[in-house]
């Protein structure tokens, strides 16, 4: 019990906790990258995972990867494109086949051209999304530190002491 | 320094992962499962319950139902349980492989209670419900017609005893030989009454000058003479009647071969009673057989037309040096079910091979060997390879024994004949379809068979003759019939051969034969009687007759040459005068 109580707050000390642009801004990145590609392939769960072992914040992973849900298939005619060039790309044409043959590799579906470009989209777009995140909650994260400490999720995680919320 | 805040979290959430992986890996499974069969084929999949051991591989699925995408209120089969062993190391490879599986109570074609349809989805395929309705019948009245025209006419009827030239002969005699041996007697008579009369005149009366010498002479002379005319129609006549005797041998011979003639051999031709036999026979089975196959097609859908697959996002890139294999199959799995199979509900059990998502890129068409048990058991054996662009699909059906109901064959206004119901046929059908084009043959032996010809038509015998042939027909007790079908699966055109026609008209040949020789011999002794009868009203009446009169004209002519004498002896001397 000791050990699920110390588990629970730390848990929500990661909320709490407000950290650092870099930890935020790596969140919204994964995210945006986890949402990016079509969830029938293994590639989100597994950088679901890897994300996980990162000191990014997991609610903005979250979030992120939410949001860019919604907003990927809209891209798709750009990833097709993209997905088509890279997997057509005559030097790493055998490096894909030796890949798919093994275990596993399958399953992320990486010959279909909307989840190799997708994921290359993601990966492109991963420094410009970064580098605004990490402007804007540099810039604009304590106003937003404002508005989510009196927010009803933060009452609910943190409890109704504000101080709990810690500044980055 | 480890940053626990950090870590605990992210060991809560992997462990929580594992936990709900762990305990909710079957519904997560049976999700998953759902989704890809769905996705697959474009209609609503139902999976009851769902079992899945990772560390064997075997899946065991319970209420299990796949809507038909092209008739969304119908199941395209749904099997009350299914066990599934699946190959691990092709599911790495996001193959879904069934090495072996089973699946029990499986029903096709059930009707559901809630539309198979997806949201979503394309519209299903306009498919109307396959209903199966025999082909108009060739019209069995014209092949009668035919059959009819075929035979030898047989003249019995209009040969009647009027007809007969040996009957016509003797009546014709008969009037002839009255009317001469009247005439002759007659002219006898007159002879005999002239010389009377001629004696009288000339014989002594006392006064031998009222007699003329002259006349006496010359009415003697007349006499011999008319004698002599009589006496040469009378050997004519005996010459005559000997003739007679020859006119009405060779008129015997002649009748004998008109009676010949008149009963030409009833011939059954053998193709022809087959024809006429076993057209709309044949053709029931024939269209009953190609309905099944058309039934069984429509049945299994194909893949790569059937299926309406929900559209994926993007494309999936065929990589150098990899061949592409199919996401789905199941290489052997054991049903055991019931369904109806043309019009008829059945209980079947055996084996299907082969069956995949994607035939095109599996090297083995999809193959089922089933046997079903209803009204009939059959043996059904199909392959459907739809591997080519061109769909090649093969039916096999044996079935060892059925029992068939009381069968009509032919047609009532030719000839009618019942095959009594405890017929046995063993049916041996091989269809093949490439495309549409069918071609096959179909093989069927019936046993114990017992016909009874019921109506016959009058130009070769009616009722009598069926009452013979059915004699006969109990020899004929089994046939074989093989149906040659060619044309396309919605115009096809058979043709068959059986031997049933050679067996019948074997037998019905042989007793018509035999009776024929009867009916013959029977008229040969009608003629023979009416022969001796004629050459013994010759020999014993009329040649006797005319000997007779012969005698009384020889009398008269030895009283007419006495009196001549009598006369020239008188002449020489004078009268003595008292």
């Amino acid at each position: 019990m000791k050990f699920l109580n110390s588990a629970w707050s730390s848990f929500r000390s990661t909320v709490k906790g407000f950290d650092t642009p870099h930890q935020l801004a790596l969140g919204i990145t994964l995210g945006m990258v986890i949402g990016w590609v079509p969830k029938d392939s293994l590639i989100p769960y597994a950088l679901g995972v890897l994300a996980l072992l990162t000191t990014a914040n997991l609610l903005c992973i979250a979030i992120a990867a939410i949001a860019f849900s919604w907003i990927s298939p809209l891209l798709d005619p750009f990833s097709h494109q993209l997905g088509v060039w890279v997997l057509t790309f005559a030097p790493l044409e055998s490096t894909w086949s030796k890949l798919i043959q093994l275990p596993v590799v399958p399953w992320t579906r990486f010959e279909n051209t909307v989840v190799t470009g997708s994921l290359g989209l993601g990966l492109l777009m991963a420094i410009p999304i970064y580098s605004i995140s990490y402007y804007c909650f540099a810039k604009f994260g304590s106003a937003i530190y404002f508005h989510f400490s009196r927010s009803r999720v933060a009452r609910w995680l943190v409890g109704n002491n504000a101080n709990n919320l810690q500044k980055s | 320094m480890v940053r626990w805040a950090y870590l605990v979290p992210r060991i809560v959430i992997l462990a929580l992962i594992t936990l709900a992986v762990w305990v909710g890996s079957d519904p997560l499974i049976h999700r998953v499962v759902l989704s890809n069969l769905q996705n697959a084929t474009g209609a609503k999949v139902d999976i009851g319950h769902l079992r899945y051991s990772l560390s064997n591989q075997k899946a065991y699925l319970k209420e299990l139902a796949f809507a038909d995408p092209r008739l969304p209120m119908r199941n395209l089969l749904q099997a009350e349980m299914a066990y599934l062993e699946l190959d691990a190391d092709r599911l790495l490879h996001r193959q879904v492989v069934i090495e072996r599986g089973e699946a029990s109570r499986v029903v096709f074609g059930a009707p559901r209670t809630v539309s198979g349809d997806l949201p979503g989805f394309p519209t299903p395929l306009e498919l109307e419900e396959f209903e199966w309705n025999p082909r108009e019948f060739g019209s069995i009245e014209e092949i009668g017609l035919a059959w009819l025209d075929q035979l030898p006419a047989n003249n019995t009827t209009a040969l009647t005893v009027e007809n007969l030239e040996l009957v016509q002969i003797a009546q014709e005699l008969s009037g002839q030989w009255k009317t001469q041996l009247r005439s002759l007697t007659e002219s006898i008579a007159t002879l005999k009454q002239e010389r009377t009369d001629l004696s009288k005149a000339t014989s002594d009366d006392g006064n031998p000058l009222r007699r003329n010498q002259v006349n006496a002479k010359s009415g003697f002379e007349k006499l011999a003479q008319q004698s002599k005319s009589i006496q040469a129609r009378l050997i004519d006549l005996e010459r005559v009647a000997l003739s007679d005797r020859d006119r009405l041998s060779l008129a015997f011979s002649r009748d004998f071969h008109k009676v010949r003639q008149s009963f030409a051999a009833t011939s059954f031709e053998s193709d022809s009673v087959s024809k006429l036999l076993l057209t709309e026979f044949q053709e029931k089975r024939v269209s009953e057989i190609v309905g099944w196959f058309k039934w069984f097609r429509s049945v299994v859908p194909d893949p790569e037309t059937d299926f309406q697959p929900k559209r994926q996002r993007g494309e999936n890139l065929r990589l150098p040096g990899i061949d592409p294999k199919p996401g789905f199959l199941i290489k052997s799995i054991d049903v055991e079910g019931e369904g109806r199979f043309a019009n008829r509900h059945m209980n079947f059990a055996g084996i299907a091979r082969n069956l995949t998502s994607a035939p095109t890129l599996h090297d083995q068409p999809a193959s089922f060997e089933l046997r079903a048990q209803g009204d009939q058991h059959l043996i059904v054996s199909c392959t459907l390879d739809r591997r080519d662009e061109m769909p090649i699909d093969s039916l096999n059906v044996v079935c060892p024994d059925m029992e068939l109901d009381e069968q009509l064959l032919g047609e009532k206004n030719s000839m009618l004949v019942t095959m009594g119901p405890a017929n046995r046929i063993q049916a041996d059908i091989q269809i093949n379809a490439t495309g549409n084009q069918l071609s096959g043959e179909l093989v069927f032996r019936h046993s114990n068979v017992s016909l009874h010809v019921d109506k016959l038509h009058e130009i070769i015998g009616g009722s009598d003759a069926a009452l013979r042939l059915n004699q006969g027909l109990a020899s004929v007790d089994r046939f074989e019939t093989r149906v040659t079908l060619s044309g396309t699966i919605d115009d096809y055109d058979y043709q068959f051969q059986s031997d049933l026609g050679s067996r019948f008209a074997n037998a019905a040949n042989q007793l018509l034969d035999h009776h024929r020789e009867q009916e013959i011999e029977l008229r040969k002794n009608e003629l023979e009687k009416l022969l001796a009868k004629e050459l013994m009203k010759l020999n014993n009446e009329i040649l006797p007759e005319i000997r007779k009169l012969g005698a009384l004209l020889e009398q008269e002519r030895v009283e007419i040459a006495s009196r001549q004498n009598s006369q020239s002896q008188g002449q020489g001397r004078l009268p003595k005068i008292h």
